[in-house]
């Protein structure tokens, strides 16, 4: 069976065997062409840059370039001996991770040590602080003695009869071990006529409250209190004890690092403010636990202030522990820093979402390479980082470091994270594919 | 560098090898710009974020362009006549865009519609016999 779109148009023998040879031709180019584009869909190669002359524009996909001091590069200018450091945050696995700088031809005599790469979650490469203590508020019980955990200092009841005089319930007292007192600074004892100590819990007329500054602040809501600390904490009143202090206007809200639900959007609280996360990659990708996310209220919500997507190149929030799947540590992240919480108990006073696993490795596996002059213009660098080592790390950042020789200035930075070609990237890819088909279908 | 007369002869003698070629071409063209759409449909962003599909469709227009440019300047009035092949396929590519479009809609509606607008495209295209 002959197919010809244009019967009516007849050839001669001789043009006939031309058009056949050429048709073939522009079929097997047509073919290659497809076969092409498929091994672009499945093998995808993803771009990243940064322009210093415009470090704000919204086409810049590298996050936070900076040195060591976490001071953003003015300009692109990099002083001698100065490190840079630079972001990209993808979820994926890549073989080889393709870094090209463009320098300033003011510079020509530039040159660079080795560039490095670590993967991580930037937060998990937070400088480590010293270990975290017990959370405020807590009730801790060592042999006969009785401690609350009081604006980061552990007090001491003077007497069981202290406790009892004050209503602290007696059966929510931690028992813990000698040792792990020693992560909170001592604080001055409680004794008869001391009052309620800073971070005590109350339920009055079904609603708790905090202690801070002599002042009584509520929590927004019962779940919200939940996200802080146990029910039996609190001191129950009636409503005459409102009257002993005043209340504070500024409620709080949910524990640090909460997932909360509405409408169709997740937020992260961090600060008082919530932050959207932009899609459901970005969830996984930043290793949360869809057990954890709660189910927040209108009234909930408005209590907050709405921020900007937080989306995959976003640090974790204050409020996020670890857990590394090497040794199962804990640490918390707390005002930039990343801080071990060294025993169980402290652990427990601490979390309130799902740890994100994390891997120690990542703070000491690095990929290097030599910035390369290119051979076509003499203020471009390159360099092949293979990065097919780091797959197994847990991680949607890497974070790249380069420490030049001489002072230089960058115009751009432009990274190609590649795949290889092989069957492990195929079945991966296409595992993503049918999984993306099958949510489509599930709507 | 050639004339253009002799440019035109060439023209003139290639001509119809050029138009069938041309005639492959956008067939080739246009199912791929449908499977795109269905690949679109079904998984967003899969080809458009490595792909621009304007381009193809600049690239479909060109080529329906040139066809009908060839048919015109160098065919004869005889040689004009439209396939009937070309327009089985074009009804076959047309149902699978408007089964595309009405992807999220319940199969069975879906159906519905596809076989309403292929009767109804059968109808006009016998109107059109008829006069």
């Amino acid at each position: 069976m002959h197919f010809d779109l244009s019967p009516t148009i007849i050839l001669d023998e001789k043009n006939s065997l031309l058009y056949g040879r050429m048709r073939v031709f522009l079929y097997i180019f047509s073919f290659l062409l497809a076969l092409y584009l498929a091994f672009r869909i499945l093998f995808p190669s993803l771009f990243f840059e940064f322009s210093f002359n415009n470090p704000r524009a919204k086409s810049n996909t590298i996050t936070n370039p900076r040195d060591e001091n976490l001071a953003p590069l003015e300009k692109g200018l990099l002083n001698e001996g100065k490190s840079l450091f630079f972001n990209t945050s993808l979820v994926g696995t890549y073989s080889t991770a393709i870094v090209s700088m463009t320098l300033d031809k003011k510079y020509p005599n530039s040159s660079f040590e080795s560039l490095s790469v670590r993967k991580s979650y930037n937060a998990f490469l937070y400088p480590e602080g010293e270990a975290m203590g017990f959370r405020d508020g807590t009730l801790l019980k060592n042999k006969s003695d009785f401690y609350i955990v009081s604006d980061g200092k552990l007090r001491k009841f003077a007497g069981a009869k202290i406790i009892d005089a004050l209503g602290f319930p007696v059966n929510s007292f931690l028992n813990v071990a000698g040792d792990e007192l020693t992560y909170n600074s001592k604080g001055d004892a409680i004794g008869k006529n001391s009052g309620y100590p800073d971070d005590s819990l109350f339920l009055i007329q079904n609603n708790f409250y905090q202690l801070q500054d002599n002042k009584l602040k509520k929590f927004i809501s019962d779940f919200a209190f939940s996200t802080h600390y146990e029910s039996g904490q609190a001191i129950k009143k009636n409503a005459d004890f409102l009257k002993e202090y005043e209340i504070d206007s500024d409620p709080i809200g949910f524990s640090e690092g909460s997932l909360l639900s509405y409408a169709d959007s997740i937020y992260v609280v961090e600060g008082g403010k919530i932050f959207p996360i932009d899609n459901p990659l970005t969830f996984s990708g930043k290793g949360f636990d869809w057990n954890d996310v709660i189910q927040a209220s209108a009234d909930e919500i408005a209590f907050y202030e709405k921020e900007k997507l937080f989306t995959i190149a976003s640090d974790h929030p204050s409020g996020t522990i670890f857990n590394t799947t090497e040794d199962h540590l804990n640490y918390l992240i707390i005002d930039g820093q990343k801080r071990l919480l060294p025993t169980e108990n402290i652990f427990s006073s601490w979390v309130n979402t799902t740890p994100v696993p994390a891997s120690k490795d990542s703070l000491d596996i690095k990929s290097n390479c030599q910035m390369k002059k290119s051979f076509l213009r003499s203020n471009i660098f390159k360099c092949s980082l293979p990065i097919v080592e780091m797959q197994q790390l847990i991680g949607s950042d890497y974070v790249f470091s380069l420490k030049p020789t001489k002072e230089t200035r960058l115009d751009f930075i432009n990274v190609e994270f590649k795949k290889d070609i092989g069957f492990k990237n195929f079945r991966f890819t296409a595992g993503e594919i049918l999984n993306r088909i099958k949510n489509n279908y599930a709507r | 560098m050639l004339d253009k007369t002799k440019l035109a002869e060439l023209l003139q003698k290639n001509a119809p090898i050029l138009y069938k070629l041309s005639c492959d071409s956008l067939l080739i063209l246009v199912f791929f710009f449908v499977l795109v759409l269905i690949a679109e449909g079904l998984l967003p962003g899969i080809i458009s974020t490595r792909l621009g599909l304007y381009k193809i469709v600049v690239v479909i227009c060109a080529n329906l362009l040139l066809t009908i440019s060839i048919k015109n300047l160098f065919l004869s009035e005889d040689q004009n006549l439209p396939s009937q092949k070309i327009l089985w396929i074009s009804l076959g590519i047309a149902l699978l865009l408007i089964f595309n479009s009405l992807f999220s809609l319940p199969i069975y509606l879906n159906l519905f519609i596809l076989a309403l607008s292929g009767a109804i495209i059968f109808y006009i295209f016998q109107v059109f016999e008829e006069k």
